[in-house]
C-alpha cells in the first residue's frame, strides 16, 4: 500500500493550552484509520487541522507528496461528517446529498439516487431531516461527504450520537462500504469497541501526543504504553517482583514473561480473558478462591484472591468453555507466556 | 527532514476567504466610524472649554458643584429610583400572572402590556395632562397636587418602562423548572414558600436585570419630563436644554457624561449577571405548567385589569382628545387635528419622514447587523476582528440615546469633517437610529444564528462551496422570522424615538416623533396627539404586517421545521 496521507510535526497550541504536540502520522491509500482517545486528547483537532478547519501552529500535511497544510478546505479534496450529522436542514434529502455537485440538473439527479442506494435510503429525496431518524440522517450525511467523489473521508464521532442498536449497524454498513469504496477514511472516535472493530489502524492519542499506532490486535494484546494498555479494554495490574536474575514473581512465585525487565517491583499487565483457571493443580501452580461472581451474558467474570498473598485481587474472564466453579473454590491459575507484560510500577 | 510551515505563514486563503475578511474589516470600521468616534468627540468636548481650549476636569467638576445641576440630578435619581420600585413590583405580578396562573385573557393581557413599545415616550405624557391637569375630567382625584412635576414623570415613566420590565421577567419566569415546584410540593412547603424559595431565586437575576432596565430608561428619557414635569427638573432635559437652547456644548457633553454613568453601571453589572447563566434551563427541565386556583387567579387578573385600564387610558386618552374639537368642553368628533398644514413642527411631511426613517432603519439595520452577526459568527474572518465587531456590537446598550445624539452633534457638526456632508440629511438619522438599537437587533439575530450548527458551515466548506451559497440557500432562510422580528424593531424604535434624533433633524428632515415634541411646546396640544395617533397606527400596522408575513413564512417552513415524530 502506497502512502497517501501524511502528517508531520503538527503542533497547536490554544493559549498556554497545547492541544497537539508534534504528531506525525502516516496514512496508507485505502486505510481505514482511527484516531482513538479520551475527550480532551486532541483528535478532534487534529481532524480540524487536516480538513483545514483549524490552523496549525507548525507543521505540514501532505496528500500524496503534496502540501495541503495551508490550503482552505475546498482544495483539499475530502468529505466529513460530524457527530451530529449537520444536514442542512431547510433543504431536503436530495439537495443536501448534491449541495456539492456541481453537474447538471439531470447528471445531478442520477448521482444522488446512486448514492441514497449506495446509504440504503432510496426514495427519500423529498423529506426534510427533521422527518429522519438519527441514523438516516447520518446516512444522508454520509451520502453528501461521498457526493463530490473525494479522496479521503474524514468522520469526526460519526455514529456517537446513535443508539446503541443503531450505532451497532451503521459500523458495520461503514465497514462494508468502506471495503466497497476503498476511500482513505480518518476516523476520530473515543469509543474502543468501534475503533478495533473498524479501523485497520488505530492511532492511540492522549495529551496531544500520539501513544501508539498500529493494527487493532497490536493495540489491544501488545500496548505499548501503560495509558494505551489501561484505555483499551479491560486489564488486571498486580504488583510483581523482578528478581536480579530476571525472573518474574507473583506472589512469591514465578510467571513466564517474556522480556527483559530491570530488578525491582513493577506492574503486571493481564487481561481478564486471558487468565485461566486449569482443570488440574500443577505443581507449583498459583491457586486463588472464588470471591464472587458477576454475570456478564457471554462470560462470567470472577473476582478471585490469590491464596498467597490475599491482598492481590484478580478479574478473571469465563466462557461456558472453562471449568465450572462457584462461589468460595479454590482454583489453580495459568498464565499464557505470549499476553504478558510489564510496566513501570507507579500508581495508576 | 521534512519542510515545516513556521508560524509566520498563515493558511492560503480562497476568493471567499479573502471576502468574508474584508466585509468584516469594513463592518468594524463603520461601527468605529458611527459609534466609537462620535463617543470620543463627547470626551473631548467635555474637556474643553465653550471656546475650545482644553480644561481638563474643569467642566465636569464645574457641572457636579452647581446648585441647579445638582439639584436636577438629585431629581432624575430620586424619579429613577421611584419609577424602579414602583414599575419592577408591579411588572413582576403582571408576568407572574401570564406565566403561572391559568387565568383567561393571557394573550390579550400581554398584548396590552407591550403595547406602550408602539408609542412615543411624550404620548402617555400628553395623556396625563388632558386627564389630570387643570382642566382634566379627573384632576379632582389628585386632591390640588399638580400633575405637572414628579407625580406626572412618575406616571409617565411607569407607563414608557413598564413593557420592558416585562420582556425581561416573563423570559425570566418562562425558564421555570417544574421539577422544583414539584419537589417543594412533595415536601410540604406552602404556595408561599415555593414562591420564595423556588420563585424567587429563580428569577432573582431578571429581577436585577429589570431593575437596571427601568432606572437607566427613566434617568435618560427626557420626552416624559419635557411635558409633564412642570418646574422639576432633570438631567436628561437639562443636557437637552444646555445644547438646544443655550448652544452650550461643552456643559452638555459634561452632563451627557454624567448620563453615561448609571447607564454603564447597569451594562456592567447587567454582563457579569449574565455570566455562565446560559445553561439555565438544563436539557432535562420540565417546563411548568400552572394549576387552576380560584382565588389567586381571581385576584392576578383584576390586577392585570387594572394595570390594563392604567396603559390602555394613557394611550386612549390622547387618541380620543385628537379626535375632539377641545377636549374636555366639546367632545364633538373632529378631523380638524389632523389638519397641519397651519401648524408649526412639520406636519405630513414629519409624518412621512418617520414614515421613510422607519422604512430605511428597518432594512439598513437588518442588513448591517446580519451582516456583523454573520461575519463574527459564521466566517473565518480574523479572530481580533471578530472581537472588535462582536464588543462594539454590545456597547449602543450603555449609551443613552441623547448622549449618542450629543456625540453626533460633536463629531458631524464639525466643518473639518469629511463625513460633514451627512449632516442634517436622512442618512445620518438613519444611521444614528441603527447605532442607537443596534445591541437588541445583534443580540437577537446572534441567539439566532448560534442555533443553527456551525459544523454546517464547515460542510458545506468541504463541498466546495463559497460562505455566500450557503448563507443565501441555508443561513438566510433559517433566521427570517428572527429578521422579520428584528426589522419590526427597528421601525417602531426609529419612530417613536425622540432621544438620539432630536439633535440631528432639519426642517427637511424633521419627524413625527420630534412635531409631537415641537407641537406640544407650542401649546398645540391636539394636533401633538393626533401626530402620536398616527405613529402608533403606523408602527401598529407594521407590526401586524411583520407578523403576518412571519406567520406565513412559518406556515410554508413547517414542513422542515417539524420536530422528528
Amino acid at each position: 500500500m502506497s502512502e497517501f496521507l501524511s502528517v508531520n510535526g503538527i503542533v497547536k497550541r490554544f493559549g498556554a493550552f497545547t492541544a497537539l504536540a508534534d504528531i506525525n502520522l502516516q496514512v496508507a491509500q485505502g486505510e481505514f484509520l482511527c484516531l482513538l482517545g479520551p475527550s480532551g486528547c486532541g483528535k478532534t483537532t487534529l481532524l480540524r487541522i487536516i480538513a483545514g478547519l483549524e490552523t496549525q501552529d507548525l507543521g505540514t500535511v501532505l496528500v500524496q507528496g503534496r502540501d495541503i497544510g495551508r490550503l482552505p478546505p475546498a482544495r483539499r479534496d475530502y468529505g466529513i461528517v460530524f457527530q451530529n450529522y449537520a444536514l442542512f436542514p431547510n433543504l431536503d434529502v436530495a439537495q443536501n446529498v448534491g449541495y456539492g455537485l456541481r453537474t447538471g440538473r439531470a447528471r445531478r439527479r442520477e448521482r444522488v439516487e446512486e448514492l441514497l442506494a449506495l446509504v440504503g435510503l432510496s426514495g427519500s429525496e423529498r423529506k426534510y431531516p427533521s422527518q429522519l431518524s438519527g441514523g438516516q440522517q447520518q446516512r444522508v450525511a454520509l451520502a453528501r461527504a461521498l457526493a463530490t467523489g473525494p479522496r479521503m473521508l474524514l468522520l469526526d464521532e460519526p455514529l456517537s450520537a446513535l443508539d446503541a442498536k443503531v450505532r451497532l449497524h451503521l459500523r458495520h454498513e461503514l465497514k462494508q462500504l468502506h471495503q466497497k469504496l476503498g476511500i482513505t477514511t480518518l476516523m476520530v472516535t473515543h469509543d474502543q469497541e468501534e475503533a478495533l472493530s473498524l479501523a485497520d489502524t488505530v492511532a492511540v492519542m492522549d495529551h496531544g501526543t500520539l501513544e501508539q499506532v498500529g493494527t487493532p490486535q497490536q493495540i489491544y494484546q501488545q500496548p505499548a504504553s501503560r495509558f494505551v494498555a489501561d484505555f483499551v479494554g479491560h486489564a488486571n495490574w498486580p504488583l510483581v517482583n523482578v528478581r536480579a536474575d530476571g525472573k518474574v514473581e507473583l506472589a512469591g512465585q514465578e510467571i513466564p514473561v517474556p522480556g527483559a525487565y530491570p530488578a525491582g517491583s513493577a506492574r503486571l499487565f493481564c487481561r481478564p480473558e486471558d487468565i485461566r483457571i486449569v482443570p488440574h493443580h500443577a505443581q507449583n501452580g498459583m491457586m486463588a478462591l472464588v470471591e464472587s461472581l458477576e454475570f456478564l451474558g457471554p462470560v462470567r467474570r470472577a473476582t478471585l484472591r490469590l491464596e498467597r498473598a490475599p491482598e492481590i485481587l484478580l478479574q478473571v474472564d469465563l466462557s461456558a468453555k472453562d471449568p465450572w466453579v462457584d462461589e468460595g473454590d479454590a482454583v489453580p491459575l495459568a498464565f499464557p507466556a505470549d499476553r504478558l507484560r510489564l510496566f513501570s510500577a507507579e500508581a495508576v | 527532514m521534512t519542510p515545516r510551515a513556521g508560524s509566520g505563514r498563515g493558511p492560503i486563503l480562497s476568493a471567499d476567504e479573502r471576502l468574508a475578511r474584508a466585509l468584516a474589516y469594513g463592518a468594524a470600521a463603520l461601527l468605529v466610524i458611527f459609534l466609537v468616534w462620535p463617543l470620543a468627540e463627547i470626551l473631548v468636548k467635555a474637556l474643553q472649554a465653550p471656546g475650545g481650549q482644553f480644561v481638563g476636569l474643569a467642566n465636569l467638576r464645574a457641572a457636579v458643584t452647581e446648585p441647579r445641576l445638582q439639584d436636577a440630578a438629585w431629581n432624575s435619581f430620586a424619579l429613577a429610583a421611584a419609577a424602579t420600585a414602583l414599575v419592577v413590583p408591579a411588572a413582576l405580578a403582571f408576568a407572574f400572572a401570564l406565566t403561572q396562573s391559568t387565568m383567561p385573557g393571557k394573550p390579550l393581557f400581554k398584548l396590552i402590556a407591550l403595547s406602550p413599545l408602539l408609542t412615543p415616550s411624550l404620548m402617555p405624557a400628553i395623556s396625563l395632562v388632558y386627564l389630570f391637569g387643570h382642566q382634566g375630567p379627573l384632576n379632582g382625584w389628585l386632591h390640588g397636587l399638580p400633575i405637572y412635576g414628579p407625580l406626572g414623570i412618575l406616571l409617565g415613566e411607569t407607563f414608557y418602562t413598564f413593557p420592558y420590565a416585562i420582556l425581561v421577567l416573563l423570559t425570566a419566569l418562562a425558564v421555570a423548572d417544574a421539577r422544583l415546584y414539584e419537589a417543594a410540593e412533595v415536601l410540604g412547603a406552602s404556595r408561599f414558600r415555593r414562591f420564595l424559595t423556588v420563585t424567587v431565586p429563580n428569577i432573582r437575576y431578571g429581577l436585577v436585570s429589570a431593575c437596571l432596565i427601568v432606572f437607566t430608561l427613566v434617568i435618560t428619557d427626557f420626552g416624559v419630563p419635557i411635558v409633564v414635569g412642570g418646574h422639576c427638573n432633570v438631567l436628561a432635559l437639562e443636557a437637552y436644554k444646555q445644547v438646544l437652547g443655550q448652544q452650550n456644548f461643552a456643559k452638555g457633553a459634561a452632563i451627557g457624561l454624567l448620563l453615561l454613568v448609571p447607564a454603564v453601571v447597569s451594562f456592567g453589572v447587567e454582563r457579569w449577571l449574565a455570566r455562565g447563566r446560559a445553561g439555565a434551563m438544563s436539557g432535562s427541565s420540565k417546563a411548568y405548567a400552572a394549576k387552576p386556583n380560584a382565588l389567586r387567579d381571581a385576584a392576578l387578573w383584576i390586577w392585570c385589569a387594572a394595570v390594563c385600564v392604567f396603559l390602555l387610558g394613557l394611550i386612549g386618552t390622547a387618541v380620543a382628545a385628537s379626535f375632539m374639537k377641545l377636549w374636555p368642553y366639546n367632545l364633538h368628533l373632529t378631523l380638524a387635528h389632523y389638519d397641519f398644514a397651519n401648524m408649526d413642527g412639520g406636519g405630513w411631511l414629519a409624518f412621512r419622514n418617520s414614515l421613510e426613517l422607519g422604512a430605511l432603519t428597518a432594512a439598513l439595520g437588518c442588513a448591517m447587523v446580519f451582516a456583523g452577526a454573520y461575519l463574527v459568527e459564521k466566517t473565518p474572518a480574523p479572530r481580533p476582528v471578530k472581537a472588535v465587531i462582536q464588543s462594539l456590537a454590545l456597547m449602543p446598550m450603555a449609551v443613552p440615546g441623547l448622549v449618542l445624539g450629543l456625540g453626533y452633534v460633536f463629531c458631524f457638526d464639525r466643518p473639518g469633517n469629511p463625513l460633514h456632508r451627512l449632516y442634517g440629511t436622512m442618512a445620518i438619522l438613519v444611521v444614528s437610529t441603527v447605532v442607537h438599537f443596534y445591541t437588541t437587533a445583534h443580540m437577537a439575530v446572534m441567539t439566532s444564528l448560534r442555533q443553527i450548527d456551525g459544523e454546517v458551515e464547515s460542510v458545506a466548506r468541504s463541498l466546495r462551496r463559497p460562505w455566500w451559497t450557503t448563507c443565501v440557500r441555508v443561513t438566510v432562510p433559517m433566521t427570517l422570522p428572527v429578521l422579520l422580528d428584528v426589522a419590526r424593531f427597528f421601525f417602531v424604535s426609529a419612530a417613536t424615538t425622540v432621544s438620539c434624533v432630536i439633535f440631528l433633524y432639519t426642517p427637511d428632515t424633521v419627524l413625527a416623533s420630534v412635531a409631537v415634541l415641537n407641537m406640544d411646546d407650542a401649546g398645540d396640544t391636539a394636533p401633538a396627539a393626533a401626530m402620536a395617533t398616527l405613529i402608533v397606527v403606523s408602527c401598529l400596522a407594521v407590526t401586524l404586517l411583520l407578523s403576518g408575513a412571519g406567520w406565513w413564512l412559518n406556515r410554508r417552513a413547517q414542513a422542515w421545521r417539524r420536530s422528528p415524530a
